[in-house]
């Protein structure tokens, strides 16, 4: 009884919780992907309010390195943007709303971000051809639609 | 010979600056230095607190005595300027900016004696960022961990208010890959760790925080200006290539950034009012209450968008299964109306994002369902934007330590203090419900004209997560400490256990289950079955009302009642009454309870 109570004890001290690991890329599916971790080490992370992790001083998202779209060559800050937040876009433009498609329409310096938004949902198929497309596409067949 | 070598060159470079020192003070008055070097502001720049500065990286110092004396670094970096004649990025200007322009502004004439530098990098960042406003952000409690609920603070640099996806976070952080949790809050609790400031993207604090730890942000605008602000981000510039010794309750993150927006105000008086522990709720208020908030903003977490999001299917059982499959077969929502869909269509891409973020799923596997549920969703047009309730602020919520002094019937009298921070009798707003943590929580009692310690309880988490039609957590309580049990003899105890929570926000109910092993010379365990039921129906009222049943390994038993209710008249002060029936092997004790709550 004893040891199996100590175990038990011991078990719900150890289950697995999660902290945060990038998974950075160009294309669609590069987010944060979740490690797994005891809960004793994610109640000394909370409580003691750390934050793991190497440092980092970037101005840049560390996507400076994807391709450049070949049509909208002068926007640095869009291609970087809608590099970082490929599945974000995908599903407001999907959605026809959302903070990060209104952020893009910003960068773009669109002035009907309504007609914009709706312009892309219903061009959905266009935009994200297969799921392979680069951010450096995307931006080109979003900018192709006019 | 080497040694010789050495020797010449130590000599030649110690004419030197005894000649920059003669040529500094030339122009720049011991009596100037003396009068700077007591400038608030200059022990500002240098995190100069009781006596010596709180960074602890050497290079940060030109002074050998740096640290700990404020004029000796002040002369120091006088000297560095005007000796440094580099044109490069590593020049003392580009590298110290924050010091540096706050020496020239103070000290004007030095400009004709020193070196310019381009600082091209810099001047490229400072563009690039092109600081305008400052957001404080507080990422609150993590769903489901209690621990979370003192917040994480960071700063947001603004360009444009209006896309602050694309403003940059600006965090202060202990810089560990430690795993074992142990070994982690040993070396946070002792200064272990090396803490430096980092800059990111905002979008990537938000994937972290929001998407990913389902945590609510509140978004504080600062009131300062162009000028502050800039001093602000020079300041950053400058730091960020030092680190300080990282110590989880005061020098911790959010204390750090109190010293970032007191050098850009250049009087505010914040980091002063933190002494020993700096939780970043308390630090937010400090900031609140100094009038430096301008307005705030609240930015919902992912779970509770997808509720939303899911609002008009909650009870279709066909779109529910549809948005948790594995296959999303379209033809079980084909015959649903246009919102049916939409939600069921939208709810099943975030679960999938979810799924993937959880690596549940493979990214191959991923892409192609994410693509087709995107696409079929995006055939519907629009749907008005759904509007998420915006709870009680976590700035509302009451103070984070706790005493209490309580009247018990059969005569005795109790006093209880602890550091932090929220427990079950305590009201709920500006709180996440269900979320309870405390910590060194210690009783004493006095009766029968005796004093002794009845209970220490070093942390005691209990994590009541509600369950809803979409997310399932499972509750969890752990609690480590020392408590009277056995003929009223003091124990060590430790107790894990878990269970499951139904209900709303303000109302809901729990079952768990939680072994505990006790120690007092031997072992002793036991298994407890525990329920409850808390009622929150303002910020001034909650009732509860719990029932335990605990069995030992030798067959004893305790079984326990205990309804309670409390009012709380403010932030500060509340007042509770609880009843509490105990049935010790058969022998019965009851006794009612008076406590006044003092948070401060």
């Amino acid at each position: 009884m004893r040891k199996i109570l100590s175990i038990l004890t011991t078990t719900a001290l150890l289950t697995t919780a999660s902290i945060a690991n990038e998974n950075t890329g160009c294309g669609l599916g590069s987010q944060i992907i979740s490690n797994q971790d005891s809960v004793l080490m994610q109640i000394f992370a909370a409580t003691t309010n750390g934050t793991s992790g190497n440092q980092t001083f970037g101005i840049t998202s560390g996507t400076s390195g994807c391709a450049k779209p070949a049509k909208f060559v002068s926007n640095d800050r869009a291609n970087e943007f809608v590099a970082g937040n490929m599945d974000a876009l995908a599903k407001d433009i999907s959605n026809g709303q959302g903070e990060a498609l209104t952020t893009l329409a910003t960068l773009l310096n669109v002035s009907n971000k309504d007609v914009f938004a709706s312009k892309l949902q219903a061009n959905f198929d266009k935009i994200y051809t297969s799921e392979n497309v680069s951010s450096a596409e995307v931006i080109d067949n979003i900018v192709s639609l006019g | 010979m080497i040694i010789a070598v050495k020797k010449a060159v130590q000599l030649f470079f110690g004419l030197l600056l005894f000649q920059t020192s003669l040529f500094s003070s030339s122009s720049v008055s011991e009596n100037i230095i003396d009068k700077l070097s007591q400038n608030k502001q200059w022990h500002r720049l240098l995190h100069f607190k009781n006596g010596k500065s709180e960074i602890d990286d050497k290079k940060f110092f030109f002074a050998k005595n740096g640290k700990t004396d404020p004029k000796a670094e002040l002369k120091a970096s006088i000297k560095e300027l005007i000796l440094d004649k580099s044109d490069d990025e590593n020049s003392t200007l580009c590298h110290y900016p924050s010091r540096s322009t706050w020496i020239l502004e103070q000290i004007p004439i030095l400009k004709k004696e020193i070196k310019i530098p381009k600082c091209k990098a810099l001047k490229k960042e400072l563009k690039d960022l092109g600081a305008k406003y400052v957001t404080l952000i507080l990422a609150s409690a993590h769903i489901n961990s209690p621990a979370s609920a003192f917040g994480h603070t960071f700063l947001r640099i603004d360009n444009n208010p209006n896309t602050p996806l694309l403003s940059y976070a600006v965090n202060y952080a202990a810089q560990t890959r430690e795993d074992n949790g142990f070994i982690y809050a040993y070396q946070g609790l002792f200064g272990g760790y090396k803490g430096r400031y980092s800059i990111e993207p905002y979008y990537k604090k938000l994937k972290e925080y929001s998407d990913l730890e389902q945590r609510d942000i509140w978004e504080y605008t600062l009131n300062l200006n162009q000028e502050q602000i800039d001093r602000m981000v020079l300041h950053i510039f400058e730091i960020r290539h030092f680190y300080a010794d990282y110590f989880f309750l005061n020098e911790n993150c959010s204390y750090n950034l109190l010293w970032l927006i007191e050098i850009a105000t250049q009087k505010s008086n914040l980091v002063n009012q933190f002494k020993f522990k700096a939780i970043p709720i308390d630090t937010l208020r400090t900031v609140i209450n100094n009038g430096l908030v301008k307005k705030s903003i609240y930015r919902s977490s992912k779970r509770k968008e997808i509720l939303a999001i899911s609002e008009p299917i909650k009870n279709n059982k066909k779109a529910l299964d549809f948005a948790q499959s594995s296959d999303y077969n379209f033809s079980k929502i084909e015959n649903m109306t246009k919102e049916e869909k939409i939600a069921s269509l939208e709810l099943a891409t975030s679960l999938l994002k979810i799924k993937y973020s959880n690596n549940k799923i493979s990214k191959k596997k991923y892409l192609p369902k994410f693509l087709k549920i995107l696409g079929t969703r995006s055939k519907l047009g629009k749907v008005a934007k759904r509007e998420i309730p915006t709870p009680s602020s976590p700035k509302d919520g009451h103070l984070s330590s706790k005493a209490s002094i309580a009247y018990i019937t059969d005569k005795a009298v109790k006093a209880k203090a602890k550091i932090a921070y929220h427990d079950i009798y305590d009201n709920d707003n500006g709180f996440i419900s269900g979320a309870y943590i405390s910590f060194f929580d210690t009783t004493i009692e006095y009766k029968n004209s005796d004093i002794f310690l009845e209970e220490i309880d070093f942390l005691d988490i209990k994590s009541y997560a509600i369950q809803d039609s979409i997310f399932k957590p499972i509750s969890w309580q752990v609690a480590l400490g020392a408590k009277r049990i056995f003929n009223n003899e003091l124990n060590s105890y430790l107790t894990a256990g878990a269970g499951v929570t139904l209900g709303k926000d303000n109302f809901y109910g729990f079952a768990t289950i939680t072994p505990t092993v006790y120690y007092r010379e031997t072992t002793k365990s036991s298994i407890s079955g525990n329920i409850g039921i808390f009622y929150n129906p303002s910020k001034y009222l909650k009732f509860g009302i719990s029932s335990s049943n605990e069995w030992f390994e030798n067959s004893k038993e305790i079984k326990k009642i205990e309804p309670f209710i409390t009012y709380s008249f403010d932030k500060k002060s509340a007042i509770n009454i609880r009843y509490e029936y105990k049935d010790i092997d058969k022998i019965k004790e009851n006794d009612t309870t008076i406590s006044w709550f003092w948070y401060f």
